[in-house]
């Protein structure tokens, strides 16, 4: 068994980058590995926006994530600094529920228990 | 404590990747982890200082190099085929760099346990 980080920073806007980190964390758990965590940094910081307004025929991948993370209790943590910067989690406009703000220090930290880092 | 590598390809303003990027080896390195930067293709040309007058139109970002022998930063690599491509020397770079074949990255490559691609 294996300890996963996997971290995200590829933009998640149309594109499907959380379906294929929502895939490749199914196949870990089935495989009876451990996702530790979920890191967002970079552009992929927007996936904590609150209210996207989708179109009605596109999935909502964040929507998807969340469900999937908190049903295996696996931490959504997203870089503050990078999300703020970018207008993304203000006092008038927080994160949307499930995700949580931290530092890449706290990334660091987390990558002692880790066995493997997988990039999106 | 993790031997960590990450590889650098873009050029300095191309988005805001290569900024965080720095940001990050910052990060690591000061929880202890053993950091190595590799600066592949167009991402040599972060190494060259940037012209004070120069109106780039955002923050450079570059002169925090500097920052990495303080944060212990365990090695920094240059790609010696970007070097050539671009017409650069290491004397060149803000900071002391080794330079390296291809050959010889994919074997620093194979030595770490973790690798994030900016």
């Amino acid at each position: 068994m294996a300890v996963f980080a996997l971290y995200v920073q590829s933009s998640t806007y149309a594109c499907p980058t959380l379906a294929a980190v929502l895939r490749f964390a199914t196949a870990a758990l089935s495989q009876h590995h451990r996702i530790d965590h979920i890191f967002f940094y970079q552009d992929a910081v927007q996936a904590i926006v609150a209210n996207p307004d989708l179109p009605a025929d596109e999935p909502d991948n964040t929507d998807l994530l969340l469900s999937f993370c908190q049903q295996y209790q696996i931490p959504l943590l997203y870089c503050v600094t990078a999300a703020e910067k970018r207008g993304y989690a203000t006092v008038a406009t927080p994160a949307r529920h499930g995700f949580i703000a931290a530092g890449l220090a706290e990334f660091a930290m987390r990558l002692d228990a880790i066995d493997q880092v997988v990039q999106f | 404590m993790k031997k960590i590598a990450l590889i650098f390809s873009h050029s300095p303003f191309d988005t805001a990747i290569s900024r965080e990027a720095q940001d990050m080896v910052m990060a690591l390195s000061a929880v202890e982890h053993q950091v190595t930067v590799i600066y592949l293709d167009t991402a040599v040309l972060q190494l060259l200082p940037v012209h004070p007058n120069a109106e780039l139109g955002c923050k450079d970002f570059t002169p925090a190099q500097k920052l990495f022998e303080l944060y212990e930063v365990s090695a920094v690599v240059a790609s010696e085929q970007a070097l050539n491509k671009y017409q650069m020397v290491a004397q060149q770079c803000r900071i002391p760099v080794m330079t390296l074949s291809c050959q010889e990255i994919q074997q620093l490559l194979s030595q770490q346990q973790m690798i994030l691609r900016f």
